[in-house]
């Protein structure tokens, strides 16, 4: 039983994720906005990092 | 004669640029003025382009286009003969942009292609941002934010530019950041190992009256060449703090900080404005048309921008400015009709387009500069280095195959050096999924957790060996230099094709990835060739790609593994290339674009840097591992797993015909039929949409329950790739469909933003996928009867 919810929960996490995902790439968040990830697009806010 | 007639080895001055528009422009603007020498260097390997050697840098031109050059070969003189113009102050310093009172300093970095701005950016803001050594790699500009002396530096990379006018779309937002922007300060980023050609750029800077740093970055490239540099005089003449630099070595970037920060506040001594002097006609037309405009354009505008720059770009002919002073402007007609009349006069009294006329004295006033403060050495230790290299690297004969092998090492070391850390990377899911098994109780969630994610994101991890091996290929490409020859080696074939050579940039940055690729065409300048190339990219195989290749090429090829890897991307090279020789003839039939580009000397890169790019790849892949790949990998599952069956004796087979996903793979059943694929095959194809990385992790998922130590075996025990007793037609006609089908969602919104239209994305993916399904048919068809 604990075991069905677990995973229940997993799946339902796993699917609003990629759909999140699916939908920020659609938006336009693409690589442009961080390069530094070029390859495999994921937009972290890191344009407000500094140098120590 | 011209200078496509010029024989190799020999030099000559250049007497006139003939020809039209923006090609004579630009070349004009890369140091083809009047009085320079040219020497030829040597013919591309399918003869054309030609590398010439021109003001201490080499660049490619086509015969074509050389053909428009007018030169002489006199061997007496064989020094430039071109006149200076003398320095001359003609008003006092008043710069344009208006001092702001707050602590934030906009500091811009402009400055050639690849003059090392953004190693010059990545130091100072402490981010990575990618470096290469050749013209184009920064494509789009990226601002950060730096504490220094109590100030906020707001500093912004551009891409690179040869001059402010704009002719491809990299170059327009250098140009519209700085006159839409207003930075407080341009740091002018100067390659110091080719001095000539770039303070053009800064002599445009002048013309704008901003506050301009010059940082002389590569200075230990001019150091080493022995060449003698007084930029202390050459400061004090033009009233430009010059700070020397070593991006790569980190040496004089506190200084240009400091200098950044003192120059804002009105401290440097030697800040003073200049003006370069045009010389009578053009002054007192400059004069004529700065009246008119003083008196007519809105008054904001001309306070962002200076009037004497706006006259100058008015004289160009200068499209973007003639547009902006029309729209802002009610009273244009007069100001053009002023314009057109001092044209006339300057045109009669020279007999030459005044744009070439500024030009030409743009580069009179840099010689003049130069000759005061400047020893050039032009048999520098790097530029002999370059010279050996080029020998064999774009070699008449063998410069083809050099390049041929190099592909090939790549793909051998992809997969031979990749096996051992791979088989280890195995051996340690392996035993993972072992110690799972027995640890969590057998229910759901054990079955979860063995047959979802360690199945699908194990089965794509095992491949991380692989694609960092292929990445640091690509980097090798990139930062030595050699990307650029490959270019001058191809371009005869891309011209053929209807393309250009600089579109063989973007389609090798495409075996990495095809967002970054796409947007890398920003460099072309022809609007129709940019979009050919963006629909031709994802044939390139991306890295995402690779693991499929591995496990396909690994699982049924086992005796050559490297040559069918080889061969799989030289046929998505191939039909990169029949597509758009397709296109070019149908849809996006178009003009031809001029061919210059430059080739850098070469530059060996350091452990560092490479050993931060590798761990840069390796550190994306594991996070798309924990995030997306991960994700479908559960989803994929629970569509596999549900629903449960009544019957507790049903075999895991038939659980998995009669789940969600059985049933989509049935669905699929008829498209994909004539090629052979079955469902689960089916499956992983649309599955790979969001990532191609998923095809594997879904094979690897739905193959789970089959007999067999790891997925290999289980692909083979499963039969599914099975076509009379053999498996190789069916795996090869999957290869070939996987390498050409829809580019994954991120491709597809990269195609829409640059293309600016819906339109192109989605003509893109049923581009593909058409080609993906005739050609995977015609193969399996045709491989049926051999
Ligand atoms: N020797 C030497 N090499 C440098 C220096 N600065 C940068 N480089 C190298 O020059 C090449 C170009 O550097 P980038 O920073 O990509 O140049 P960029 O101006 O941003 O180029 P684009 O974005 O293409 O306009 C790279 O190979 C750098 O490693 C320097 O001070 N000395
Ligand atoms: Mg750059």
């Amino acid at each position: 039983m604990i075991q069905t919810t677990i995973v229940i929960i997993l799946v339902i996490l796993s699917a609003a994720y990629i759909a999140v995902r699916l939908r920020n790439t659609a938006k336009g968040c693409t690589p442009e906005k961080c390069s530094g990830c070029s390859l495999y697009d994921d937009c972290g806010d890191e344009n407000k990092k500094s140098r120590p | 004669m011209n200078l496509s007639e010029l024989k190799t080895g020999r030099k000559a001055l250049i007497n006139k640029v003939k020809g039209t528009g923006s090609f004579r422009k630009r070349i004009m603007e890369m140091g083809f003025v009047e009085g320079k020498t040219v020497e030829v260097i040597k013919n591309a390997p399918l003869q054309d382009p030609v590398e010439y050697r021109i003001m201490g840098y080499n660049v490619s031109i086509r015969k074509a286009e050389a053909a428009l050059i007018e030169v002489s070969e006199d061997c007496s003189t064989q020094n430039d003969t071109q006149k200076d113009n003398g320095l001359h102050v003609v008003e006092p310093g008043k710069v344009a942009n208006a001092q702001r009172q707050d602590n934030v300093i906009n500091v811009a970095l402009v400055g050639n292609p690849n003059s090392g701005k953004t190693t010059l950016f990545n130091y100072i803001s402490g981010l990575r941002e990618k470096v290469g050594n050749y013209g184009g790699v920064t494509v789009s500009l990226k601002t950060a934010e730096v504490k220094f002396g109590g100030y906020t530096i707001k500093i912004t990379d551009l891409p690179g530019t040869y001059s402010l006018t704009a002719y491809s779309d990299d170059e327009k937002i250098v140009h519209d950041f700085i006159i839409d922007q207003v930075p407080d300060i341009v740091l002018n980023v100067v390659d110091a190992s080719n001095l000539e050609r770039n303070l053009f750029l800064t002599t445009q800077l002048i013309d704008m009256d901003i506050k301009v740093v010059v940082a002389l970055n590569m200075y230990d490239e001019l150091e080493n060449s022995g060449t003698k540099f007084d930029y202390g005089l050459l400061s004090k003449m033009t009233g430009i703090p010059f700070v020397p630099t070593v991006a790569t070595k980190k040496t004089g970037i506190e200084d240009i900080l400091a200098r950044i920060v003192s120059f804002y506040n009105g401290e440097e001594d030697i800040s003073r404005h200049i003006h370069i002097n045009y010389g009578h006609p053009v002054e007192d037309s400059i004069k004529r048309i700065r009246e008119v405009l003083e008196k007519h354009t809105d008054v904001n505008f001309l306070s962002t921008i200076s009037p004497r720059y706006t006259a100058l770009k008015l004289l160009e002919n200068d499209g973007d400015f003639n547009n902006r002073v029309r729209n802002l402007s009610p009273d244009y007609r007069e100001i053009s009709s002023v314009v057109e009349k001092e044209k006339g006069i300057i045109n009669e009294h020279f007999e030459d387009e005044t744009e070439n006329l500024i030009t030409g004295a743009k580069y009179g006033f840099i010689a003049g500069a130069l000759k005061e403060t400047l020893t050039v050495n032009d048999s520098s230790p790097s530029a002999v280095r370059t010279r050996r290299i080029d020998e064999f690297a774009t070699h008449r004969i063998w410069g083809i195959p050099i390049f041929l092998a190099f592909m090939w090492l790549m793909f051998q070391a992809t997969f031979t050096i990749g096996e051992h850390p791979m088989n280890f990377i195995e051996f340690l899911i392996d035993g993972t999924a072992d110690f799972m098994a027995g640890f969590i109780p057998q229910g759901m969630l054990n079955d979860l957790i063995v047959d979802g994610i360690i199945a699908g994101v194990g089965g794509v991890l095992v491949f991380l060996p692989n694609i960092l091996i292929l990445f640091f290929f690509i980097s090798f490409f990139e930062d030595t230099g050699y990307m650029a020859r490959v270019v001058f080696i191809v371009d005869r074939v891309m011209h053929r094709i209807g393309l250009h050579g600089k579109s063989f940039i973007p389609m090798l940055i495409g075996f990495g990835c095809s967002v970054p690729a796409i947007m890398a065409t920003r460099t072309i300048n022809s609007k129709k060739n940019r979009i050919v190339t963006m629909l031709v990219i994802p044939f390139m195989s991306c890295g995402a790609k690779l693991p499929v290749y591995i496990l396909i090429i690994g699982t049924f090829f086992p005796d050559n593994p490297a040559m069918m890897l080889f061969a799989v991307y030289t046929i998505g090279v191939f039909i990169a290339m029949l597509s758009s020789l397709l296109l070019k003839k149908t849809i996006l039939r178009g003009e031809d674009a001029p061919f210059v580009m430059e080739l850098p000397p070469y530059r060996i890169p350091t452990l560092k840097s490479t050993s931060y790019h590798m761990w840069d790849k390796a550190s994306q892949y594991l996070k798309k591992m924990g995030g997306i790949i991960l994700a479908a990998s559960i989803v994929v599952w629970a569509l596999g797993y549900f629903p449960r069956p009544a019957d507790e004796d049903a075999t895991d087979l038939s659980v998995l015909e009669n789940s969600y996903i059985g049933r989509i793979g049935r669905i699929s059943e008829p498209v994909f039929e004539p090629l052979g694929f079955d469902w689960k095959s089916n499956v992983a194809i649309v599955t790979g949409f969001a990532a191609k990385e998923i095809v594997v992790s879904t094979l690897s998922i739905l193959h789970s329950t089959e007999e067999g130590d790891d997925l290999s075996e289980r692909l083979i025990n499963s039969g599914s790739f099975e076509h009379n007793g053999s498996h190789r037609l069916k795996s090869f006609t999957f290869l070939i469909f996987i390498l050409l089908y829809l580019p994954c969602i991120a491709t597809v919104v990269a195609v829409k933003n640059e293309s600016g239209k819906w339109k192109w994305a989605i003509f893109s993916i049923f581009f593909t996928t058409s080609v993906a399904w005739i050609v995977s048919f015609a193969v399996f068809n045709i491989g049926k009867f051999l």
